[in-house]
């Protein structure tokens, strides 16, 4: 796992701090109760503003797994 | 100060450790999205150790969601009122034609959608205290003028909300968060975030979700007011050195270029007519400090100082002299000072003191330091107790002096005392739930009660509360000492018991044990011991009660009419009235 990742999975375990740290690089929302409509919301928000990014929330609807997300994060970062 | 969203959400996770945690209802129209967890997290840096439940209601509907507040187990509710939740039409959420026609009826439906809400509120209020938060993100969407131009329909509806707003303000229950403040630390340009309201229905930004957060839990759990204020006299109630220059020479004016000791003198004033008491801790020859505070022109009469502490030695020692008239703590008193080092000096001696630096020369600081005294003596509102209460110390130094030269029975039998006892639930009397918050010495437990919890336990049917007030030759000290607990089969539970130190020495802890045991089989007490609370273990000592060493925990204890028959003796003072509102079977 590189400086990014470890900074998207500090950012999940904020916002998912009932689920063990080792769960959420694997997690998805399809199999995550957690994860719900509004903790997505608090996701993107905690993510941009760790890597100070505006997120766009059309295409962050797609972004159900940690690796769809660190996969966008790195995408956008520093653009 | 404004928390990140990262560093709330870890915030919000630290556990409760052990207190009770408090429960809030967060009532809002909007999602409310981040700002449980900003409450969380705000809460849990002002309150370690002690966690903060906080439950929502559903999105659009304030009015419902307040119903729900009512109904929920919570102690307080916080309210956040945005415009849109006023009318749908003043939120970028919803859109439509707009024309002046439209805004006669808007204007005329908030005037009744207010209403309703105000008499949400105040049926709410009966149930448990009430902040609120007014609108704080502006309505933008107004076409007639240009956005430098306000229009009259713009200020019609600020109009009407400011009505609103003054009259809630009213309800002894109710506190509105004060605009100008919250302004002070989030500026209007940063508070709104329009993609995350379009997206999620959070009409905040996060930087401003945090400041609303924090002023929230400010106005829902305030820091319990300090008492006394001692003030230096050189260059800080006046300009000038009063040994050098004379009574005649310091000053204070905008015209002798001295006005912000003029200031200082005005809030003083306004301090002392809310029952703060005033000391004076200078360095300077007693008569020199006489006649300069004799002056007339003073913005405040010299006898609101007591004592005055004029003398050359350190100023820690006027200090302590000026606490033991008093006859509180430290930790409730401010000093104000020009010298850095004497206040260096207090707060060595004093820890716990409030030390604030005067400076003159600083107009802006000295704006500033004003401001703090606000915050630091502020309270809900001012009665007739706190009048009394700076009345009542000189009396109570003249008490103390005549007490030493006198025989202790004779002298108690001499006073012309009288003490009444009133067992009304009165939910509005908000001296009750004071005085158990701010009494550490002769106090049962040191349990503190918030309002929340003190309005349910007035509305529990066998609970009961004893309000205790006293006058004597020295004067009236108003109510100074409550008893709150429960009765049950002829056992009466106290779980509240705390007597304020203006009246110690007068034997009204057994005048009130003995009216406690009337009609009752057994009384019972929960006690604790705590690091201040020796005056109770001294009455308790003097019943002949044995405390358990070392214990830490609330335990009940039971007293005998025997060792009642320990203090009720030769009872000095005249029972005046006695309400009749209580069944003591």
């Amino acid at each position: 796992m590189d400086e990014l990742e470890a900074r998207v999975l500090e950012c999940f375990a904020n916002v998912f701090p009932g689920i063990p740290r080792e769960r959420l690089p694997r997690l998805n929302q399809a199999a995550s109760a957690e994860w719900d409509s509004v903790m997505h919301v608090t996701l993107l928000a905690a993510l941009g503003e760790e890597f100070g990014m505006e997120i766009d929330f059309e295409l962050a609807e797609e972004l159900r797994s940690f690796a769809l997300v660190a996969n966008y994060v790195r995408g956008h970062v520093g653009r | 100060m404004s928390l990140k969203l990262n560093e709330a959400l870890k915030l919000a996770q630290t556990p409760g450790g052990g207190a009770p945690e408090r429960q809030a209802f967060l009532a809002c129209g909007f999602e409310p999205l981040h700002l449980p967890v900003f409450l969380r997290a705000h809460h849990a840096q002002r309150f370690p150790g002690r966690g903060l439940e906080v439950s929502t209601g559903v999105y659009g509907d304030l009015l419902g969601n307040l119903e729900r507040a009512r109904q929920s187990r919570a102690s307080t509710c916080l309210v956040l009122i945005e415009w849109h939740d006023l009318d749908p039409r003043l939120g970028v959420r919803s859109t439509g034609p707009w024309s002046r026609l439209r805004q006669q009826e808007i204007a005329q439906q908030l005037a009744q959608r207010l209403e309703r809400l105000r008499q949400a509120l105040e049926h709410l209020s009966q149930q448990m205290p009430v902040v609120l938060a007014p609108p704080s993100v502006e309505f933008g969407l107004e076409a007639d003028t240009t956005g430098w131009q306000a229009s009259p329909f713009e200020l019609e509806l600020e109009l009407l909300l400011l009505k609103f707003l003054a009259s809630v303000a009213g309800n002894p229950r109710l506190k509105v968060l004060h605009t100008a403040r919250l302004a002070a630390r989030s500026p209007a340009s940063a508070r709104a975030d329009a993609k995350m309201e379009l997206v999620a229905g959070f009409p905040y930004s996060l930087e401003h979700a945090s400041h609303v957060a924090e002023a929230l839990l400010w106005l829902a759990y305030p820091d319990a007011p300090k008492k006394g204020l001692i003030t230096d006299l050189d260059d800080t109630l006046w300009a000038g050195i009063v040994g050098e220059l004379g009574a005649e020479g310091v000053k204070w004016s905008l015209g002798e270029k001295a006005q912000v000791h003029g200031l200082y003198q005005s809030v003083l004033r306004q301090l002392h007519e809310a029952g703060v008491l005033l000391g004076v801790a200078s360095k300077n020859d007693k008569d020199v400090v006489a006649a300069a505070l004799a002056r007339s022109d003073l913005h405040l009469d010299r006898d609101v100082f007591f004592p005055v502490a004029a003398s050359w030695g350190p100023k820690s020692d006027a200090v302590s002299a000026i606490l033991r008239a008093w006859n509180i703590a430290a930790d409730s008193v401010v000093v104000v000072d020009d010298s850095r080092m004497e206040l260096e000096e207090i707060r060595r001696q004093h820890p716990g003191i409030t030390c604030l630096e005067f400076r003159p020369k600083d107009v802006g600081a000295t704006l500033e330091l004003l401001g703090q005294l606000r915050d630091l003596f502020g309270k809900p509102s001012v009665g007739e107790e706190d009048r009394l209460r700076s009345a009542s110390i000189r009396g109570l130094a003249l008490f103390e002096e005549q007490k030493q030269a006198s025989d202790l029975g004779d002298f108690l039998a001499g006073l012309g005392g009288e003490v009444s006892f009133d067992f009304a639930k009165n939910a509005e009397d908000a001296r009750l739930l004071e005085l158990i918050n701010k009494t550490n010495q002769f106090n049962l437990n040191g349990l503190r009660v918030e309002a929340g919890e003190w309005q349910r336990f007035l509305a529990r049917e066998d609970s009961f509360v004893l309000g205790v007030s006293y006058s004597d030759r020295y004067g009236p000290l108003g109510t100074i000492a409550v008893v709150a607990g429960s009765r049950a089969n002829g056992v009466l539970r106290v779980e509240q018991w705390v007597l304020s130190c203006r009246a110690f020495s007068r034997r009204i802890e057994d005048h009130t044990l003995q009216v406690l045991f009337e009609g009752q089989k057994q009384v019972s007490i929960a006690f604790r011991r705590t690091e201040r609370n020796q005056p109770f273990r001294e009455f308790l000592a003097r019943l002949g009660v044995a405390e358990e060493p070392g214990s830490a925990a609330t335990s009940p204890v039971a007293i005998s009419r025997e060792q009642l028959g320990r203090v009720s003796a030769d009872l000095p003072h005249r029972v005046l009235t006695r309400s009749d509102g209580v069944n003591h079977g």
